[in-house]
C-alpha cells in the first residue's frame, strides 16, 4: 500500500496520508490511493479507456480536491474506474494548473472486487505540506 | 459548528454522535437565516441521505421460511453497489421534473399512491428546488442511479416486531405495527451521486469566496456562504434539488418491493405495503421554532440526525398529529432498529434527535476485526440472511463497529429527545 491510514480523525470515514518526492508524484499516488479504498484489486484494472483535462485552482489543496473528485465524477457519471497514468503539475500567475491523463476501464462486477464507494473528497483537514523532501498529503474521504 | 455565524442556542450533538468531517456525525445547529449562513459542511455529501419504513400485513410465520427467497429477490431486483444504475433512468427534461416533484414526481408517473405523498417529511416534495443551480456534472452523475441502494452503511431491511419489543400499543399500531411477529421493511439511502456531486460543486465555489464573505472557518469543510447572498440561495435550491431526487430514490425502491412482495405472496389476498414514515438526515431546512417566546423562521442544519417534531405540529400527517413525528432509527444490521415518536421535550435540540447507532470503530479497525463471509454466515446462523455486493463493506457494517442501539435509544429517551414505540429486529437485508 503506498499510502497510510490515519485513524483518529473519522469513525464513519477514511482518513489517509499520501507521501511523495513531487506534486506530480503525489497526484498520482493519491489517485492510486482513492482507487485503492474502493477497489480491492487496483492492479486489476486495465488501461482501455482514457481521460484527459486541465484543471485549475487558487490553491494547491483545492487544485488537489478537484482532481480526486474529477475520478469520482467519472465513476458514477460513466460507470468508469480510473487510475492516474500522467500529471503535470505547474503554476502559472499564482494559479496552479494541472494537466491529467487518466487510464481505465468500465466497472466489470466479476472483474473488480469492491470495498466501499467513496461518495466524495472532502476539505476537512485537508493539507499538502513539504516536510524534509517529501511533498505530503492528508485528506479524508466521505464513505 | 458552534462558532457559524447567525448560530442560535446551542450546537448539538446527539447520543449518536461521532467524528466526522465538518459537523460531526449527528450534529445539529439552528442558524438566522437573516444573518447567518448555510454550509455543504454541515449538511454532509449524501443530501437527504435517510430512512423509509414501510409497514406491511405479513407475519413472520409466513415470511420466514421463504425468507431466502425474498431477500434473494430483492437484491437481484433493486439495484445496489458501486456503479449500479438505478431503477430508471431519466432524460434531461423529465430529470428536472424529478428536481422539483421528488416523490409527487414518482407518484405522478405511476410510481406509488397518495399515502406516499403524505406519509413522507415536506409531503417528499421541498420548495424552492431549481434546477438552473444544478451543474452538468451533477446531471451526468445523478440522472441514472435513481432508485438504488448505493453502498456503505445504505441497507434494505427486513424487520420483525418479536414478542415484548412493542412498547407503545397504540402508537405503534397507528405507524402500522399493528401486532407482535409484524413485518416491516427499511430502506436507507440517499441522493446518490447527484447530491455528492452538489455538496461538491458547492463546497468548492464558497472555500474560494471565504475571503470575500469576510468569515475564515476553523475547517474548510464548513466552508459558507450568507443564507440570504446569491451564492448562497444558489446552493439552498440546488440542495432542494438532491433532497427531492432522495426522496424519489426511496419512493422507487418501495415501489420496487412491492412489486416483489407482490410476486412472491401472490396468492394472499389484499397484501399491503405502505409507507409508514421517511425521514431526512442530512438537510438544512427552514423551519419555525420559538426563540425567546417568539416564532422565528430558522434555518436548521442536521448532518446525520433525525427531525422529530411533537404531536400538534402542523407539518407532520394528520393521522399522526396525535402522536408526534415517526422518527426512525436504523440500529447496526446485526442489532435491529427503532422507532420512536416526537416530543415537546426536544424543543432544546430544535426537535432533532438521533439517526441511528453512531460508529465506534473505523472502517480499517472493523475490517481488521470482522471477515465478511465469516459474519454472513454467523448471522445467517441466528437468522439474518443477508446478501452483500461487497464482502468488504459487509465487514465494515459488522455491529460491533458501533454503538449498543438499545443504549442509544434509551439515552435519547432520558434527553427528551423523543419516546421509544418499538423495536424491529433484522430477518433479512440487502447491503450494496
Amino acid at each position: 500500500m503506498d499510502y497510510e491510514l490515519i485513524e483518529d480523525i473519522t469513525h464513519a470515514d477514511v482518513a489517509v496520508r499520501v507521501k511523495a518526492a513531487s506534486y506530480d508524484e503525489l497526484f498520482v499516488k493519491s489517485g492510486r490511493a482513492l482507487m485503492s479504498e474502493m477497489v480491492e484489486n487496483p492492479g486489476d484494472i486495465s488501461p482501455l479507456i482514457f481521460k484527459e483535462g486541465v484543471i485549475s485552482g487558487d490553491d494547491i489543496e483545492l487544485l488537489y480536491f478537484e482532481f480526486l473528485n474529477e475520478i469520482l465524477f467519472f465513476k458514477d457519471a460513466e460507470s468508469l474506474l480510473l487510475l492516474p497514468e500522467k500529471i503535470s503539475f505547474a503554476v502559472i500567475n499564482d494559479e496552479y494548473k494541472c494537466s491529467f491523463r487518466l487510464a481505465g476501464e468500465k466497472i466489470i462486477r466479476d472483474k473488480h472486487i469492491f470495498r466501499v464507494d467513496v461518495k466524495a473528497v472532502t476539505m476537512h483537514g485537508l493539507r499538502i505540506y513539504k516536510e524534509n523532501d517529501l511533498y505530503i498529503a492528508e485528506t479524508v474521504f466521505d464513505v | 459548528m458552534a462558532t457559524l455565524p447567525g448560530i442560535i442556542g446551542e450546537a448539538a450533538c446527539m447520543p449518536d454522535g461521532h467524528s466526522g468531517y465538518g459537523f460531526p456525525i449527528g450534529g445539529a445547529a439552528a442558524i438566522d437565516p437573516d444573518t447567518g449562513i448555510i454550509s455543504p459542511g454541515g449538511i454532509g455529501f449524501d443530501i437527504n441521505c435517510g430512512v423509509r419504513l414501510l409497514s406491511t400485513n405479513l407475519t413472520y410465520d409466513e415470511v420466514h421460511p421463504r425468507m431466502k427467497e425474498i431477500v434473494d429477490a430483492f437484491f437481484r431486483g433493486i439495484p445496489s453497489g458501486v456503479g449500479s444504475d438505478g431503477i430508471i433512468s431519466l432524460s434531461s427534461g423529465k430529470f428536472d421534473d424529478a428536481m422539483t416533484g421528488g416523490v409527487q414526481w414518482g407518484v405522478k408517473n405511476g410510481f406509488g399512491d397518495k399515502n406516499d405523498i403524505e406519509c413522507c417529511e415536506e409531503n417528499g416534495k421541498i420548495m424552492d428546488a431549481d434546477p438552473a443551480c444544478v451543474s452538468n456534472k451533477a446531471r451526468e452523475r445523478g440522472a441514472h442511479q435513481v432508485g438504488s441502494l448505493g453502498s456503505g452503511n445504505h441497507y434494505l431491511e427486513i424487520q420483525v416486531a418479536r414478542k415484548g419489543n412493542i412498547f407503545d400499543r397504540e402508537i405503534a399500531k397507528l405507524f402500522g405495527i399493528e401486532r407482535e411477529n409484524s413485518i416491516a421493511i427499511m430502506i436507507h439511502t440517499g441522493s446518490r451521486g447527484f447530491g455528492h456531486q452538489i455538496a461538491t460543486d458547492y463546497l468548492h465555489s464558497f472555500s474560494r469566496l471565504q475571503t470575500k464573505f469576510g468569515y475564515i472557518p476553523p475547517d474548510r469543510e464548513l466552508a459558507c456562504a450568507p443564507f440570504h447572498s446569491e451564492e448562497g440561495q444558489r446552493y439552498f435550491k440546488a440542495m432542494n434539488c438532491a433532497i427531492n431526487i432522495a426522496f424519489l430514490n426511496r419512493q422507487l425502491i418501495k415501489h420496487r418491493v412491492t412489486e416483489i412482495l407482490h410476486d412472491i405472496f401472490g396468492k394472499k389476498s389484499g397484501l399491503r405495503v405502505e409507507t409508514v414514515y421517511d425521514v431526512c438526515h442530512n438537510t438544512a431546512k427552514l423551519e419555525k421554532h420559538k426563540v425567546n417566546g417568539n416564532l422565528k423562521e430558522l434555518l436548521i442544519h442536521r448532518k446525520g440526525a433525525t427531525r422529530a417534531f411533537p404531536p400538534g405540529s402542523a407539518d407532520i400527517p394528520e393521522k399522526y398529529r396525535n402522536a408526534g413525528q415517526p422518527v426512525l432509527i436504523g440500529g447496526s444490521m446485526e442489532s435491529g432498529s427503532y422507532i420512536m415518536c416526537g416530543i415537546e421535550g426536544a424543543k432544546k435540540t430544535f426537535f432533532t434527535t438521533v439517526h441511528g447507532s453512531g460508529r465506534v470503530m473505523s472502517r480499517h479497525q472493523a475490517k481488521s476485526r470482522f471477515n465478511g463471509r465469516d459474519l454472513q454466515k454467523s448471522m445467517e446462523s441466528r437468522g439474518i440472511y443477508i446478501r452483500t455486493a461487497s464482502y468488504s463493506g459487509l465487514a465494515e457494517e459488522a455491529g460491533g463497529a458501533y454503538k449498543d442501539v438499545d443504549e442509544v435509544v434509551a439515552s435519547a429517551e432520558k434527553c427528551g429527545l423523543g419516546r421509544i414505540v418499538a423495536k424491529l429486529t433484522p430477518l433479512g437485508n440487502i447491503k450494496g
